[in-house]
C-alpha cells in the first residue's frame, strides 16, 4: 500500500513539472499583453515598458520560468499582477469556497445516488427503477451550468425569496445561511453525477445479487436486509467508488462554470477572471492547485480501492500505467 | 460526462445482421438515430430555413414566443429560432471535428503505447496523456480557448477563427481519452492467439497495428466516439457560455445561454429553455447512440446497464429479491 502511494506520488512529480512548463509556455505565447492591460488603454509606451520591466516580462522566457520554478519550489507562487497580493494568499482565500461547494455536492451525490440505485436494483422494472432511468437520462443530458441557470430562473423569477441564488456564505461561519446559499449550486453540480452513481450502484447490485454467495447466504437463513446492506452493497460499491473519484474531478471542473452562474467567489471564478486580465501568476496557480487536487483524488481513489478489495492490490504491481 | 467509459474487450466477430439493423432493433436506439439524424439535417439545412438573419437584431427586443418569432427574440431583437439553427451547425461542426481530432491521433498513440507496453515509448506517451488529463477537460479547454478570445490566430498561411480554435482545443483534450481506451484494448488483445500468431510470423509493426489490431479494437473506440460527441457539444456550450468560445454576434448554443443569463431575472425563459432543449436533445441522442452501439457491438459490457437484460450469470435466474 505504502509502496503504491509513493510510486504514484513519484509519477506525479514529472507530470506536474511538464504541466507547469506547458501552462507557462502556453500563457506567455498567447496573444494579449498583461503590461498593456495593466497600464490602461491610453497609456504611453514608456509607461507600458516600465510596467513590463517591473513585472519582469522583458526577461527571456526561460529566465522567467526558472525564477518562477525556484520560487514555486519554495512555496511561493508569485504575486498577482492586478492586486499585488501573493498568489498563495488568493488561493488560500478562494479554495475553501470551492471545497465547500464540492463537498456539499458530493454529500448530495452519495446520499441520494446510492440509496436510489439500491432501490432501483431491488425493485427492478418497478416505479423506482423507471424513475431512475428517466431522471438519470435528464441528469446526463442537461449540463450542470444549465441546471444552475434553470434554478436561478426558478428561484430568482418564479419563486423569489425562498432560496438565495447568488453569492457565498461560509458554512462554518454561519451554518444556516451557508447551507442555504450552497444548496442550489451544489444541486446543480450534483444532478449529473447522482444519475451516474445511481446507475452504477444499480448495475453493481444486480450483478452481485446474482452471485452464488448471496444464494448461499439466503439458503443459510441470513436476513435479506442484512444480505443487501452488508454483503451485497459492499461489493457493489467497488465500481461506484472509482467513479466517485472521477466525479470529484468532474465537480472541480464543473465548479468553474457553476461558480460563475451563481456568482460564487471560488477558484473557478478566480480562474476565469485572472485569465481575462492576463494575470498569469494567478492563472498558473489555480491550474496547478486544480491539477494537484485531481492527482491526489485519483491516488486516494486507487488506495481506497485496494483497501476495500485485497484482490486488486496484487494486480497493481502487474498493471503499471 | 464521464471522461472514459470502461469497455470490456471486443467480442469475437461474426454477426448475423448488418450493424444498422441490429442498432434499429432497440427502441431507444431508434430514438437516438432519429435525434442525431435530425440534428445533422438541421446543421446542414439550417441556414436555408432561418426565417431571419441570426446575427442581426430587429426592432422588438425580448419578445416572447409566438406570432412572427416562434421562439421569441433576445435582448438585441434577434430571432431565437434563427440563432438556434445557426448554433446547430456550429455545435455539429465542433462536435464532429473535435472527435475526429481526438480519435485519430488518440487511438494511434494509445495503440502504439499498448503494443510497446512497458517500454519507454509506452510510458512517455502515457505520461504526456496524463499531463493533459491532469486538467479537468473543461478547465483546460476554457483556458486554452480563452487565451485567443476575439483574435484570429495564424498557422503559417492558414488563418484560424475562434470556432476552429474551440474545435482544436476540445479535440486535444479528447486525445488522452481515446489513447487510454485504445491502450487498454491493445493490452488485452496482444494476449490473443491471432496477435501471437501474427507476431510469430514476423508481421511488421505497421501491419500489426493497422491490419490486425485496428479491426479488433474499433468497436470500443466507436462507442467512445459517440459519447465524446456529446462531451464535445457540452464543452462548446460551457466554454462559449463563459465568453471564451464562439464570439458574438455569431450564434452558438453556448453563447445564447450566456445572453440568457443576463435576462434571467427578467423572466425571459424562452432564451434559456430552447437552447437547453437543443443541447439536451443532442446529448441524449449521442448518449443513447453510444449505449445502442455498445449493446450491438459489445453485448458483454452492455449487460446490467440501464434497460439491458440482466447479466447472463448462471445464478441470476435463481434469485429474485423480495420486496
Amino acid at each position: 500500500m505504502l509502496r503504491l502511494a509513493t510510486s504514484r506520488l513519484g509519477q506525479a512529480v514529472p507530470v506536474l513539472f511538464l504541466m507547469s512548463v506547458l501552462s507557462f509556455l502556453l500563457l506567455h505565447a498567447a496573444p494579449g499583453d498583461p503590461a498593456r492591460l495593466q497600464a490602461g488603454l491610453n497609456s504611453s509606451p514608456q509607461a507600458v515598458a516600465a510596467i513590463r520591466r517591473r513585472l519582469e516580462l522583458d526577461r527571456p522566457l526561460a529566465v522567467q520560468f526558472g525564477r518562477w520554478l525556484t520560487q514555486a519550489l519554495r512555496g511561493d507562487l508569485g504575486t498577482s499582477y492586478t492586486s499585488g497580493e501573493p498568489v498563495t494568499h488568493l488561493l488560500a482565500q478562494r479554495a475553501p469556497v470551492t471545497i465547500q461547494l464540492t463537498l456539499v455536492a458530493l454529500i448530495i451525490i452519495v446520499g441520494v445516488g446510492i440509496p436510489v440505485g439500491v432501490l432501483a436494483a431491488l425493485h427492478r422494472g418497478g416505479l423506482a427503477d423507471h424513475t431512475v432511468g428517466a431522471v438519470s437520462l435528464a441528469g446526463i443530458a442537461i449540463p450542470n451550468f444549465i441546471i444552475g441557470l434553470l434554478l436561478v430562473l426558478l428561484f430568482g423569477w418564479y419563486f423569489p425569496g425562498i432560496m438565495p441564488y447568488q453569492g457565498y456564505v461560509s458554512i462554518p461561519a454561519d451554518p444556516a445561511g451557508g447551507i442555504s446559499h450552497t444548496l442550489l449550486p451544489a444541486l446543480a453540480l450534483a444532478a449529473g453525477p447522482i444519475a451516474i452513481v445511481a446507475r452504477l450502484t444499480r448495475a453493481g447490485m444486480l450483478e452481485v445479487l446474482g452471485q452464488e454467495y448471496i444464494v448461499a447466504a439466503r439458503a443459510l437463513g441470513v436476513p435479506w436486509r442484512q444480505i443487501v446492506l452488508r454483503d451485497a452493497l459492499r461489493n457493489a460499491l467497488l465500481p461506484v467508488l472509482t467513479v466517485v473519484g472521477l466525479v470529484v474531478g468532474f465537480l472541480l471542473s464543473g465548479a468553474v462554470v457553476v461558480e460563475s452562474v451563481f456568482n460564487i467567489p471560488g477558484l473557478g471564478l478566480l480562474l476565469v477572471n485572472s485569465f481575462a486580465q492576463r494575470d498569469y501568476p494567478v492563472t498558473i496557480g489555480v491550474m496547478l492547485v486544480v491539477a494537484v487536487a485531481f492527482l491526489l483524488i485519483n491516488l486516494i481513489t486507487d488506495l481506497l480501492y485496494g483497501v476495500l478489495n485485497p484482490k486488486i492490490r496484487a494486480s497493481y504491481r502487474a498493471g503499471g500505467g | 460526462m464521464a471522461a472514459v467509459t470502461e469497455v470490456a474487450p471486443a467480442p469475437p466477430a461474426g454477426y448475423e445482421f448488418p450493424l444498422w439493423r441490429r442498432l434499429a432493433r432497440k427502441r431507444s436506439t431508434r430514438v437516438a438515430l432519429i435525434l442525431c439524424g435530425l440534428l445533422i439535417l438541421l446543421a446542414v439545412a439550417g441556414p436555408y430555413l432561418t426565417p431571419y438573419s441570426p446575427d442581426v437584431g430587429g426592432p422588438d427586443a425580448l419578445a416572447g414566443p409566438g406570432g412572427s418569432h416562434w421562439m421569441g427574440t433576445d435582448q438585441f431583437g434577434r430571432d431565437v429560432l434563427s440563432r438556434l439553427l445557426a448554433g446547430a451547425r456550429i455545435s455539429v461542426f465542433i462536435g464532429i471535428g473535435a472527435v475526429a481530432i481526438g480519435m485519430v491521433p488518440g487511438s494511434l498513440l494509445g495503440m502504439i503505447a499498448g503494443l510497446r507496453g512497458g517500454s519507454w515509448l509506452d510510458s512517455t506517451i502515457m505520461r504526456v496523456m496524463d499531463v493533459i488529463l491532469a486538467f479537468p477537460v473543461l478547465v483546460l479547454a476554457a483556458v486554452m480557448s480563452g487565451l485567443t478570445v476575439g483574435q484570429s490566430v495564424r498557422f503559417g498561411p492558414v488563418k484560424v477563427n475562434q470556432v476552429v480554435i474551440v474545435l482544436l482545443v476540445i479535440g486535444l483534450v479528447l486525445v488522452p481519452v481515446f489513447a487510454r481506451v485504445a491502450r487498454a484494448q491493445v493490452l488485452a488483445a496482444v494476449q490473443e492467439e491471432y496477435m501471437v500468431a501474427a507476431k510469430v510470423c514476423g508481421t511488421r509493426f505497421r501491419a500489426l497495428l493497422l491490419r490486425h489490431l485496428l479491426p479488433n479494437i474499433q468497436a470500443p473506440l466507436l462507442i467512445q466516439a459517440a459519447f465524446s460527441l456529446s462531451i464535445a457539444i457540452v464543452a462548446e456550450a460551457a466554454i462559449s457560455f463563459l465568453g471564451l468560445g464562439v464570439q458574438p454576434p455569431q450564434a452558438s448554443w453556448g453563447n445564447m445561454l450566456g445572453d440568457a443569463q443576463q435576462e434571467l431575472l427578467l423572466g425571459a425563459w424562452w432564451l434559456l429553455v430552447f437552447p437547453t432543449a437543443a443541447i439536451a436533445a443532442a446529448t441524449v441522442g449521442f448518449n443513447l447512440l453510444g449505449d445502442g452501439l455498445r449493446e450491438a457491438l459489445d453485448p458483454r459490457a452492455a449487460a446490467g446497464r440501464l434497460g439491458a437484460q440482466p447479466p447472463p450469470t448462471a445464478a441470476s435466474g435463481d434469485v429474485r429479491p423480495r420486496t
